[in-house]
């Protein structure tokens, strides 16, 4: 084998393991210095910077202006930082306070940044504007939103869509709704809590959406009628148990679950006595409503397979003897 | 003497190139795994402002989870997981424990803490169970949402079945009693599924080593490096393979297995499996390979998924004998599944798993210690009876050792850049060190158990798992004085 490796070849490989072994460690090195020195400039900032911030949040309306000034006449460092922070604690914070953050964030001169990395080349900047957009609401928000979520790149047009769920516009809640179709490039969940999140507003479009030619829209729509209690919904989601789309019906007797409804307990026996995981689905709907209605229900079931009869909560044999 | 010093100069003038090509190419094809898994915490680190966990994390419409734990003898252990478990942030899920039989104050303890009423509801018996049911409990209406199966002793995955048959919600999660999960780990590990609801039937959250961190109330308080080296070592073993390999696989869509420590399934897709094999040693990596081949035979457009965020914690082998026995039983099982599910092996029908990982595991994991003790053993013979030349030796040492190390570092670096979970200097240098010390003496006599684990699956021995103590974990430093058991499943 050595006669096939000269030694200065081999000299050279180990030439190349130590020089590569030395280059790791100084990587190691740098990196964690580096992070360390970031660190703890990030904490001396906060040391500085976190009792303006609070003050702010917590400040009567005539303070604020003040505040707000400080904040405009700190250096370009220290606004970003404060920046920073109120975007992480807006993760947090709701309500009044959050107005307050938000006024801090306007002062620090984060708006503008948010705004101008919307347009960014690059898709991750885009999907951060997005949040930032949802978290900061600075004027001209939901245009921006609705054009992103309208982005050539899903993972954008899905943070859009979350982020939208802070808007209560008829604009947001139309364009959350077709985010439930099943090729909108963007998660089912995302789009039903971005819904939920606008809440009351949503309710007519939600509506509307049970009767959806799209699937992937009816079954949204089912899965967030009952948690949004929307009036008028009921009818349609007892139709809906006669969907084409199993998903669907799965979705509607969830809902149901929630919003009780008579009628939906003949159809619920139904696909209940049938079995599998659907079958056990209409059983938890069945034993979720009021006992009157549901226990000549539940008597029918007596015959079904075993996992229906548990998710229907009755017993085994055996211990009901 | 003269004819042994013929035999091993031709032995070595043979295999001397092919065994410095299979060790390059092993240590290549690792450095490529680290490179492509790198690439992917670039990518997920880049995301973390607009992840959206913590929207989802309040969401009702989150998929449901139920949380399996099964328990034998963990009495020291139980309250502190069971709590830990239903404390988990997450919208919806419930936690099922099964006692399997525990000899130890398991099930009195559970049924005394969560005041248990007996459930006599029907049972679904979708999965056959092995072992009989004794009862099952569940903690009263509108407490918590946990469920006890007692049962007769009949081993893990025959537990994970009989919980597996009364779980309610969607997705599954499989975990140790003796993991500790990170307060987000649910949530992170389900995010496949809420991404991509259609397609992704499992996911693998990554399992790190717990032994020495300080831990109060089932979480870790404080972060440190094991005090013994052989654990240390398993830190860097862990990383590199599991960590970093299995994220690359997954990123290749090839990944064919899942710590049982830490997996996540869709239910519906369990139960039409079968759940898992209460036959199989290697019983998660046997339940991922069904899994692939049930989604490439069915031309499904499924995935299987490693999320390397959300951690779960375990302890590790912290003697040699602990740490024997795991990898007996390891590499036992890897022989087993690998060579159930030959027929995939270069097979183009299944893919990248089929034409690229079952390749590596066979050649790079399942092979690997044979090669290497073979070659240690002909290297040193050689050299003692003059056949081998020093040169040559030194270069088999170099691109198999030299070159191993030199990735393990990469794998650290990567760490560093990525998650460091491990903060404080002194364990970066105990890192540092249990890289060089791998090669030194660990290698080899894993690579001997490792044998052995094969040997006894060959000639048909049977496996036996041994006595388990657990120090716990409430209040105190993890301790890692397991004797054997349970931290032999960390994966």
């Amino acid at each position: 084998m050595s006669e096939l490796l000269p030694p200065e070849l081999l000299r050279l490989l180990l030439l190349a393991a130590a020089l590569a072994t030395l280059a790791m460690l100084v990587t190691l090195l740098a990196q964690r210095t580096t992070r360390r020195r970031r660190e703890r400039r990030r904490a001396e900032l906060d040391a500085i910077h976190r009792r303006l911030v609070l003050e702010s949040t917590i400040a009567e309306d005539d303070e604020l202006p003040a505040l707000l000034d400080r904040v405009r006449g700190l250096d370009d460092a220290s606004r970003a930082h404060i920046g920073r922070s109120v975007f992480m604690m807006l993760q947090d914070v709701t309500g009044e306070a959050a107005d307050r953050l938000r006024q801090v964030a306007a002062a620090s001169g984060l708006a503008p940044r948010v705004t101008a990395a919307a347009r960014h080349r690059s898709a991750v900047r885009r999907a951060d504007a997005a949040e930032a957009l949802g978290r900061l609401a600075p004027e001209g928000a939901l245009e921006l939103l609705l054009a992103l979520a309208e982005d050539r790149d899903p993972e954008v047009r899905t943070v859009a869509v979350r982020a939208l769920g802070e808007f209560e516009h008829e604009a947001a809640v139309a364009r959350v709704v077709r985010a439930l179709a099943e090729d909108s490039g963007v998660p089912s969940t995302v789009a039903a809590t971005a819904l939920l999140q606008q809440g009351g507003a949503a309710s007519d479009r939600v509506r509307l959406a049970l009767r959806d030619p799209d699937a992937g829209i009816r079954r949204g729509a089912a899965r967030i009628a009952g948690l949004l209690q929307v009036p008028g919904s009921a009818d349609e989601l007892v139709a809906l148990l006669h969907d084409d789309h199993e998903s669907v019906r799965l979705a509607a007797m969830r809902s149901l679950e929630r919003m009780p409804v008579r009628e939906a307990l003949e159809p619920l026996v139904g696909i209940a006595l049938a079995g599998g995981t659907t079958g056990e689905a209409a059983a938890r709907t069945i034993a979720s409503m009021p006992s009157e209605w549901s226990a000549p229900a539940l008597d029918a079931l007596d015959g079904a397979e075993p996992g229906v009869r548990r998710a229907a909560g009755l017993k085994r044999r055996e211990a009901a003897a | 003497m003269s004819w042994l010093h013929d035999v091993l100069e031709a032995v070595f003038a043979v295999l001397a190139w092919p065994s410095a090509i299979y060790f390059i190419v092993a240590n290549t094809s690792m450095l490529v795994l680290i490179l492509v898994a790198s690439r992917h915490f670039a990518r997920y680190l880049r995301r973390s402002e607009h992840r959206g966990e913590d929207a989802m994390a309040g969401s009702p419409v989150s998929l449901g989870v139920t949380v399996i734990v099964p328990a034998y003898n963990e009495g020291a252990v139980i309250l502190t997981s069971v709590r830990s478990m239903l404390d988990l942030r997450y919208p919806d899920h419930e936690v099922i424990v099964v006692n399997d039989g525990s000899a130890d104050e398991t099930m009195a303890l559970l049924k005394e803490e969560f005041a248990l009423v007996e459930d006599d509801r029907d049972l679904p018996g979708r999965i056959p169970v092995r072992g009989r049911l004794r009862g099952v409990w569940r903690a009263p209406e509108g407490a918590v949402p946990l469920v006890v199966v007692d049962k007769e002793n009949s081993g893990r995955s025959d537990s994970v079945n009989a919980a597996l048959d009364l779980a309610s919600k969607e997705l599954v999660v499989m975990v140790d009693a003796d993991s500790i999960l990170e307060p987000d780990a649910l949530l992170s590990v389900s995010k496949p599924f809420a991404d991509d609801p259609d397609r992704v039937v499992a996911t693998g959250g990554v399992v790190r080593i717990v032994n020495n961190s300080r831990v109060l109330g089932g979480r870790i308080v404080e972060l440190r490096m094991p005090k013994q080296l052989i654990t240390r070592i398993q830190v860097v073993e862990y990383l590199r393979a599991f960590l970093l390999g299995r994220t690359a696989w997954s990123d290749l869509n090839a990944l064919i297995l899942i710590s049982g420590a830490f997996g996540m399934f869709r239910r519906d897709v369990l139960v039409e499996l079968g759940g898992l094999d209460p036959d199989s040693i290697g019983e998660d990596f046997e339940l991922v390979m069904r899994i692939q081949r049930w989604i490439r035979d069915g031309h499904r457009e499924a995935r299987v998924r490693f999320v390397a965020e959300p951690v779960s914690w375990t302890e590790a082998p912290s003697t040699l004998k602990v740490l024997a026995r795991q990898r007996r039983r390891w590499h036992r099982g890897l022989w087993e599944v690998l060579w159930k599910f030959r027929g995939m092996l270069l097979n183009p029908r299944y893919g990248r798993v089929g034409m690229l990982a079952l390749p590596y595991y066979w050649l790079f994991e399942l092979l690997a210690p044979l090669i290497e003790l073979v070659g240690i053993v002909i290297v040193v013979l050689g050299l003692l009876v003059g056949a081998v030349d020093p040169v040559a030796a030194l270069l088999l040492l170099l691109v198999s050792y030299g070159y191993g190390t030199i990735v393990t570092l990469a794998a650290v670096v990567v760490e560093e850049a990525s998650f460091h979970r491990y903060e404080r200097w002194r364990d970066l240098a105990a890192v540092l060190w249990a890289v060089l010390a791998e090669s030194l003496g660990y290698r080899q006599l894993t690579a001997i158990w490792r044998i052995q684990g094969w040997w006894a699956a060959l000639t048909g021995r049977k496996q036996v798992w041994g006595e388990m103590t657990r120090t716990g974990f409430a209040g105190a430093t993890a301790s890692g004085s397991i004797a054997s058991g349970q931290a032999e499943r960390g994966d």
